[in-house]
């Protein structure tokens, strides 16, 4: 289904190559699915586009009534795109029936590995850095135009359930919301989709609704009640993987296909510096744990290698969270159901980014922009659903989101907005232009990713001032280009010059914004991982 | 791997009416009889969604009306066990690869939602999740004899969904039995302000039962309000919660030990 050897020398290049590209038949989709054609004419006719209005104080309505469809976004935390559908043996029944009423996004890749530039990207339709810092102190400026601003000014009702971590009001990620429940940090969809349930229920108006419910279901710790916990894993198993499972931070103690029981992560390692040219995770980790600042008090007295069969269990851990996952999400449709909004309202699924389950040796996500932590679910059901799944094969990233549901309401998109509309493929199935799809990280990577692979650059910081001359003095032999399997030094070097491209087009945030988030807070996040020890 | 290969199998299936109906009990064990353990009063052991519910026909594993034979039993899962001993008994079925497919009808619904994930816990296809199957997923989660309410052996879709919904996972840990994440209590008891005030109600009444449990490990006389009175008291207005004899009572033991009372 991919295009192989078409590509670009640029993102001006690649966007020429529309022509060229396989066309979605769709023609043949209607003949094939008549019935979802003449739901997609009913339900989606265009909604006249409207200017963005100037934007009113942070929860103020400007009394405009919406004309579009309500919005729902359900935001699942670390969900691998391969756990969504899986063919055979699926594990989640209930997004698969979702799907069967969507349109798929089969390429789906997040802007980053990390939550909190990631929903960056989702809510602005920028790269995290051009708003703000690339860093755990990252804040989103009240100036900058979000989807849900903007929709509220366009006369919807905001809401979001939030699960806290990095998706809160702190970080600068309630803007445009007229209410945000703030769950406790790490909340599940459980907790998130019945605050949303009742913000639904007692809305003061029938105005159309965007509301976005996240939850962190699937993300770290993995393990969930009876009787998911181990509904795809041996309970009966004892040992190391019993221990990893069962301790607060166990995965996150596995490095280099290596259990290190005795080590502190937080204290060891400073992860995002964990990125000098050339070293990464991978078997290259515990060298740099050696050469860590902290190496005097680090005493690695015990490593229990894991066996192949140990990441299976411990995968089906994982597994028994997307299980669980799902059945929230069945849960939350039957209440959309129930509130008669299915028939007038998008409702989209999708993840911040993925998550690696053993792969180079690790479990987590904040380590690599790789395919493992970039791809993600996403499925977008327009208003009464189609009666089949339409896929789509093409890339598209999260930057994506917001032009396209802004598109989907009649809201005209700020030019600002870095992503592209795909909203033509889920109304009109038109065929999506294949992009590279960028991410970047506050672990000092970028990358760029072509249907037919992606290229790594490592060793310097994203939003550095020095990032572009280095980059352009680099050559792709060197150790801090990373390339995919089988790229030719030609695709490197055109995967090179579309980074550079991409990151001369960008006007990188100054570093001032800073969030105001609590130091205890701070202190929380940093208890999982996520802020720098340094 | 793709989407569309699992969308034909779901289509294959609707058309075939899968999953497929096993022509007889599971494992080779005669079906179970009436009136045998598993069966209630009336005999309706198969009902709506293939699961007991007071109504409606065979289930999509249903093998038919249960007469003849008794119950399979197995060795696991005991009530009381929270947690299982190393080692399985080789009877045991083997995992479930994924999620079985359920028709559906297209619309959403609780039951339709639910409705996969009981079928995969019914290992032996009998349409009844019974005991010995609840504990073989069992890691920290009740006894079994708190979700069967109704205590007929057998677990019904709300009883499912109620244990669910009573089952926050940030407040689990390891293997124990309900207990609180201990990483979570620190930050509790180092970040109360706000996070109490981030907390539901059915947050706090998770942390009043953990610190019962607490309190019950250390001394299993002491005298202490039921989890079903803390229950009860987490549906009066604010003033009367503080004031309600159960609250009372454990604020008065949580403060002997030493306790900081965070409601």
């Amino acid at each position: 289904m991919k295009r192989k050897g078409l590509f670009f020398c640029s993102v001006v290049v690649a966007c020429a190559l529309v022509l060229g590209v396989r066309s979605l038949n769709v023609e043949d989709a209607q003949a094939a699915d008549p019935v979802a054609t003449k739901a997609l004419a009913q339900n989606l006719a265009p909604v006249p586009a409207v200017q963005s209005a100037p934007r009113t104080s942070p929860r103020d309505s400007p009394g405009t009534v919406a004309s579009g469809p309500s919005i729902i976004v359900v935001d699942f935390d670390t969900l691998r795109a391969d756990r969504v559908g899986r063919t055979p043996n699926s594990i989640t029944p209930n997004l698969d029936r979702f799907a069967s009423q969507a349109v798929v996004f089969e390429e789906a890749y997040s802007n980053s590995n990390e939550t909190l530039f990631s929903h960056a990207s989702l809510f602005t339709g920028r790269y995290a850095s051009e708003v703000g810092s690339l860093s755990y102190d990252f804040l989103l400026p009240e100036d900058v135009p979000t989807l849900a601003s903007l929709l509220r000014d366009a006369g919807y009702q905001t809401f979001g359930a939030f699960a806290g971590g990095h998706l809160r009001e702190d970080y600068g990620f309630g803007s445009g919301f007229q209410k945000v429940s703030q769950a406790m940090d790490w909340s599940s969809l459980m907790t998130t989709r019945g605050t949303a349930s009742k913000w639904l229920k007692e809305r003061a108006s029938n105005a159309p609704v965007f509301l976005w419910l996240h939850g962190y279901d699937t993300h770290q710790r993995y393990l969930k009640p009876t009787p998911f916990g181990y509904l795809f894993s041996e309970l009966s198993r004892s040992g190391t993987v019993r221990e990893i499972v069962s301790r607060q931070n166990g995965f996150r103690e596995v490095l280099d296909g290596y259990f290190l029981p005795d080590v502190d992560f937080n204290e060891a390692i400073d992860w995002t510096a964990l990125r000098p040219i050339g070293t990464g995770p991978g078997d290259r980790a515990l060298t740099e744990l050696g050469k860590s600042k902290h190496n005097d008090s680090v005493s690695i007295v015990e490593r229990v290698a894991l066996t192949e069969e140990d990441i299976v269990h411990l995968r089906g851990i994982y597994d028994g969270a997307v299980a669980y996952a799902d059945l929230q999400f069945g849960l939350w449709m039957a209440v959309l159901e129930q509130e008669g909004l299915l028939d007038s309202s998008i409702v989209v699924v999708l993840s911040d980014h993925g998550e690696e389950l053993g792969e180079r040796g690790l479990f987590g996500h904040r380590h690599d922009l790789s395919d493992e932590t970039l791809r993600v679910p996403l499925m977008v059901r327009p208003p009464g659903g189609l009666s089949q799944t339409f896929r789509v094969d093409e890339q598209v990233s999260l930057i994506d989101v917001m032009p396209s549901l802004l598109e989907a309401a009649g809201v005209e998109a700020p030019k600002e907005a870095r992503g592209t509309s795909f909203w033509g493929a889920v109304s009109r199935q038109e065929q999506v232009v294949e992009r590279p799809i960028f991410a970047e990280s506050n672990m000092r990577a970028v990358r760029v990713r072509a249907p037919d692979g992606a290229l790594n650059f490592t060793g310097i910081a994203a939003d550095s001032p020095y990032w572009l001359p280095t980059v352009k003095n680099t050559r792709t032999s060197t150790l801090a280009y990373q390339a995919s399997d089988g790229l030719s030094k030609a695709r490197q070097a055109e995967l090179r010059k579309a980074l550079i491209q991409w990151r001369e087009g960008l006007t990188i945030a100054p570093p001032t914004q800073r969030t105001s988030a609590p130091s205890d807070l701070k202190r929380a996040l940093k208890e999982k991982g996520y802020w720098e020890t340094k | 791997m793709k989407r569309s290969h699992a969308v034909a199998l779901v289509a294959l299936c609707f058309a075939l009416g899968c999953p497929p109906e096993p022509e007889g009990p599971a494992n080779g064990m005669p079906a179970p009889q009436l009136g045998d353990p598993q069966t209630k009063k009336d005999g309706s052991k198969n009902k709506k969604g293939g699961f007991k519910t007071k109504k409606g026909g065979p289930g999509p594993h249903s093998p038919g009306p249960h007469i003849g034979g008794a119950a399979p039993q197995t060795t696991l899962g005991t009530a009381g066990a929270y947690d299982l001993p190393p080692g399985t008994p080789a009877q045991t079925p083997p995992l479930p690869a994924g999620l079985p497919n359920i028709p559906w009808d297209g619309v959403w619904t609780v039951q339709s939602a639910v409705a996969p994930l009981m079928s995969a816990l019914d290992d032996d296809l009998d349409a009844l999740v019974t005991m010995p199957e609840w504990g073989r997923r069992q890691y920290a989660g009740p006894h079994f004899d708190l979700v069967d309410k109704s205590g007929d052996g057998a677990l019904d879709t709300s009883e499912l969904l109620g244990i669910l919904a009573s089952t926050d996972p940030l407040f689990f840990e390891g293997h124990a039995p309900r207990k609180a994440s201990a990483k979570f209590l620190e930050r509790v008891q180092e970040f109360s302000p706000w996070l109490v005030a981030a907390a539901s109600s059915q947050h706090r009444y998770e942390w009043l039962c953990f610190q019962r449990a607490e309190l019950l490990s250390k001394d299993a006389t002491m005298q202490l309000p039921t989890e079903v009175e803390l229950r009860a008291a987490f549906t009066l207005s604010a003033d009367d919660f503080q004031k309600d004899p159960a609250i009372v009572s454990m604020k008065k033991a949580l403060s002997a030990s030493g306790t900081k009372w965070l409601l």
